[in-house]
């Protein structure tokens, strides 16, 4: 066993010392000797100055492209995030999953932010992603960007350890009708319709609209649990060229999800004070989303994007709903030779409006949250074209913790041509939500003499929470067909937020008469984080591709006060090791394959054992306009659980092996 | 779970799989291989050369063995600079001759003409000289097939493509082969 572990290291440790030199020399000649076809293949390496390309990027980013989300089969966005580098997914129920970065991660995971085309998907209510809110449609996604580690600054958004952008495709390269059905036992049936025009002159519109039904998942024994969902929705996006160096960009969307779940509630009447409800939850939604974009020349570019959004959730214990309006502008500027300034500003207004019930509510029940932001970076040329140094720093004012400063020093060092190192150290910032700061909550109830109530309640008080993240990384593309991707970080975390138990009470009235619990949201923990993640991409024929990625870490948090280990702290439910890999076989013309491999460690704190899964994946394009799929997901076991649904639930849910089958039809 | 056993095993056999692809002659195929990648400027200038080729211009016979192919470049980028390397080639028995434009009136007697991207101010007057005459317009700039250039690179992952833009074409004398067409990424303007 041990031999094979070490063989099967070094030569991947070999083939990784020696790939660079096993390109033969030749030339540049060859190029004029090359057929059109041949010359289409090749990849370059862009001199564009304009353009910051990823591997000048001081930060740890990963690209999920286009092919990348078609080979992997992948059905929803979380599921093309399961191959990125230093994340972790895992699915909770069918419609909710918990995904996190660089050890951090939970089903409403607040240290990690999802935007569409710059909007935000976070929930400040939930304090964590709405998935509803984050669901586009694969099929338009021309590539998502993913940053792991502090987005506060060098990005205008704030994520503690992760950041990822999905871009849509411009409605330019989707002219034409576009008719989309799924089916299988887990998707049980999706259909998607899509319309690209040319209104005039420069001006584009892609109009769209989509069904999916989901099955739910299934208990550990095996039965099916009632948790699936059914869901419409619909939108746009308009692309007007309104000059040479003009771009106008609106989008918009509206969707509406029926969430079948089982929720169990308090209920001090009921036997075992529990009332199981299966009402299921309501959400209904939709946003507009304007962007201009002006390249005045010279490397100077200013963008203003502003965003409305609208979510209303009902379910058994909430109903609310809130607006968001977020305005955002961005100027950068080259300063003399060497400076490249870049500052922005934005305001953010959110009011929601709750109604709580069986045990929930908001106190105050409705609220107006207001945040102002302004940041400044500048990027120095200290040797030109070899060594950068950007320093920059974000100021915020929020309505619950004032102000907050988030600096950022990085640097980028070209050493030689195709090998880039960087460095970084940023002090980042998660300014509490609605929740931390005004819930009112029954969350569980213990039988006994007189029952136990544990009441969590939200904190007017609470500080934001702060990370210093130290990271380095290096990034080498050898030659044409492959590259190396590697990122190392040590984060150090200060007033996390955790619920600390008070003194309990009794409570006479109204009846019937229990103990409380009060339970209180205190930034009392305190901890560090260290990890590190390799990402291979290599092309080893024009036929076949490969992406290879490998994460590790270990995340430490203790109570501020005990200075003991804090114990089942749910947010360091991250396995210490995954690692993943996608192959992608073009067989000829017509036929492709596309292969995954996962392996996610075990968690400790949440009690889910590792699992291997793997996908497969069979493209066949009978002809230009036809493209069919089938897809077995979730291979080798019949059901394996991956994130538990509550801190205190009895059973994590689990994931079933499932088949799909697609058929895209363009004209 | 009995698969996480599995892995150094998975493990090894990656390992030697990817000791195959390494070895010698291996599974690259016999694109040639340079020793840093070429930059998107020099394939742009390479596929200048072989477009040329699929290209008719009129009063061309298979016997006009003398007359030399104009190549002109407008501009000072990084394209202009590769695609010197395409003097002295041949076309079917024609030899290149590659020429700066320097003068608007030079334009129409260019057989090609590769506009920089830099002069996207300069493009509605560029492409005002270019109607009518039967210069082939190509261009790296973004937009210029949508904009009514004949045929606009684009880099789409890391690869060189093109867009055609039909119309444009066809309102010259100029026939471009349909084996092109199919290979540009977009073809604006009619069917083929």
């Amino acid at each position: 066993m041990r031999t094979a572990h070490l063989l099967g290291g070094s030569f991947l440790l070999f083939v990784l010392v020696t790939g660079g030199n096993a390109a033969a020399s030749t030339p540049q000649n060859n190029l004029f000797e090359m057929s059109l076809e041949q010359l289409l293949e090749i990849k370059v390496i862009s001199v564009d100055k304009a353009l910051k390309s990823l591997e000048d990027t001081p930060a740890a980013m990963y690209v999920v492209t286009r092919d990348d989300i078609r080979a992997s089969g992948a059905e929803t966005i979380a599921d093309a995030l399961r191959l990125v580098p230093g994340l972790h997914v895992g699915q909770v129920t069918a419609s909710s999953l918990a995904v996190g970065a660089r050890g951090l991660n939970g089903r409403y995971n607040n240290k990690f932010l999802i935007l569409i085309d710059g909007r935000s998907a976070f929930s400040q209510l939930y304090n964590g992603i709405s998935w509803d809110a984050a669901d586009v449609p694969l099929e338009q996604i021309e590539r998502i960007e993913i940053v792991r580690g502090p987005g506060g600054s060098l990005w205008e958004s704030k994520a503690m350890n992760g950041i990822v952008n999905v871009i849509t495709q411009n409605s330019r390269a989707t002219i034409g009708t576009t008719v989309q059905g799924e089916a299988g036992n887990e998707h049980r049936a999706g259909a998607l319709i899509q319309h690209g025009a040319e209104l005039g002159e420069g001006v584009t519109l892609r109009a769209w609209g989509a069904y999916d039904e989901w099955d739910g998942l299934a208990l550990p024994a095996g039965d099916s649990v009632r948790d699936g969902y059914k869901q419409e929705r619909g939108g746009f996006r308009l692309d007007w060229q309104v000059a040479d160096n003009q771009t106008f960009m609106l989008s918009g969307d509206l969707f509406t999800r029926d969430v079948d779940d089982s929720v169990p509630l308090v209920d001090l009447t009921a036997p075992g004070l529990r009332r199981l409800d299966t009402s299921g939850e309501e959400h209904d939604g939709g946003s507009l989303l304007g962007r201009w974009d002006w390249q005045r020349g010279a490397g100077e570019t200013v963008s203003l994007q502003g965003y409305y959004s609208h979510a209303k959730v009902s379910s058994a214990l909430l109903d609310y709903t809130c607006d968001t309006i977020d305005v955002e502008l961005n100027h950068q500027l080259p300063v003399g030779d060497r400076n490249t300034v870049n500052w922005g500003a934005g305001f953010r207004y959110l009011y929601d409006d709750t109604e709580g019930q069986n045990g929930l509510h908001y106190d105050p029940d409705d609220y107006d949250f207001k945040a102002y932001s302004l940041y400044l970076q500048d990027e120095f040329a200290a040797v030109p074209d070899k060594l950068f140094l950007t320093f920059g720093v974000k100021a915020e004012h929020n309505s619950y913790t004032d102000w907050e400063f988030q600096p950022t020093a990085r640097l980028l060092w070209k050493a030689a041509p195709g090998h880039n190192l960087w460095g970084a150290v940023s002090r980042t910032v998660r300014t509490p939500s609605r929740s931390d700061v005004a819930i009112d909550m029954i969350a569980t109830a213990y039988p006994g003499f007189l029952p136990t109530v544990v009441n969590a309640l939200g904190n007017p008080d609470i500080d934001a929470e702060k990370a210093v993240t130290w990271e380095a990384g290096y990034r080498t593309v050898p030659n044409t067909w492959s590259s190396l991707d590697l990122t190392v970080y040590y984060t150090r975390y200060d007033d996390l937020i955790r619920n600390i138990p008070g003194t309990p009470y009794r409570q006479m009235a109204p009846a019937p008469p229990r103990v409380v619990l009060p339970v209180l949201f205190e930034n009392s923990l305190e901890g560090d984080s260290t990890g590190f993640e390799i990402a291979l991409k290599l092309e080893p024929a024009n036929w076949w591709r490969i992406n290879l990625n490998y994460t590790w870490q270990n995340t430490n948090l203790d109570e501020k006060q005990r200075g003991s280990r804090a114990s089942t702290s749910q947010e360091a439910s991250f396995p210490e090791h995954q690692a993943n890999l996608l192959a992608n076989f073009k067989l000829n013309e017509k036929w492709q394959l596309g292969t995954v491999l996962r392996y996610v460690g075990k968690v400790e704190e949440s009690g889910i054992p590792a699992y291997v899964e793997g996908d497969l994946n069979l493209f066949w394009q009978p002809s230009k306009n036809l493209d069919m799929t089938v897809s077995v997901r979730n291979l080798f076991d019949a059901q394996h659980p991956e994130y538990p649904k509550a801190a205190f639930a009895d059973v994590p849910l689990e994931v079933e092996r499932s088949v799909v089958a697609k058929v895209t039809w363009k004209f | 779970m009995s698969i996480v056993r599995h892995i150094p095993r998975i493990l090894a056999a990656l390992g030697l799989l990817a000791l195959i692809w390494c070895g010698p002659g291996g599974l690259r195929p016999a694109l040639a291989q340079t020793p840093t990648p070429p930059t998107d400027a020099q394939v742009k200038a390479a596929m200048v050369y072989n477009l040329a080729k699929f290209v008719e211009w009129p009063g061309e016979s298979p016997a006009d063995g003398a007359s030399p192919l104009l190549v002109c470049w407008l501009g000072d980028g990084q394209l202009s600079t590769e695609l010197q390397a395409l003097q002295g080639k041949t076309i079917r028995n024609r030899p290149i001759v590659v020429r700066q434009a320097r003068q608007p009136e030079e334009i129409g007697s260019c057989q090609l003409l590769v506009i920089d991207a830099a002069q996207r101010a300069q493009l509605p007057a560029i492409l005002k000289l270019v109607r009518g005459s039967n210069t082939f317009a190509i261009s790296d700039m973004q937009g210029f097939a949508d904009a009514g250039g004949m045929l606009g690179f684009v880099t789409e992952a890391g690869r060189v493509r093109f867009e055609i833009n039909l119309e444009a074409i066809n309102a010259t004398s100029l026939k471009v082969s349909s084996q092109v067409l199919s290979l540009a990424v977009s073809v604006k303007g009619g069917t083929y």
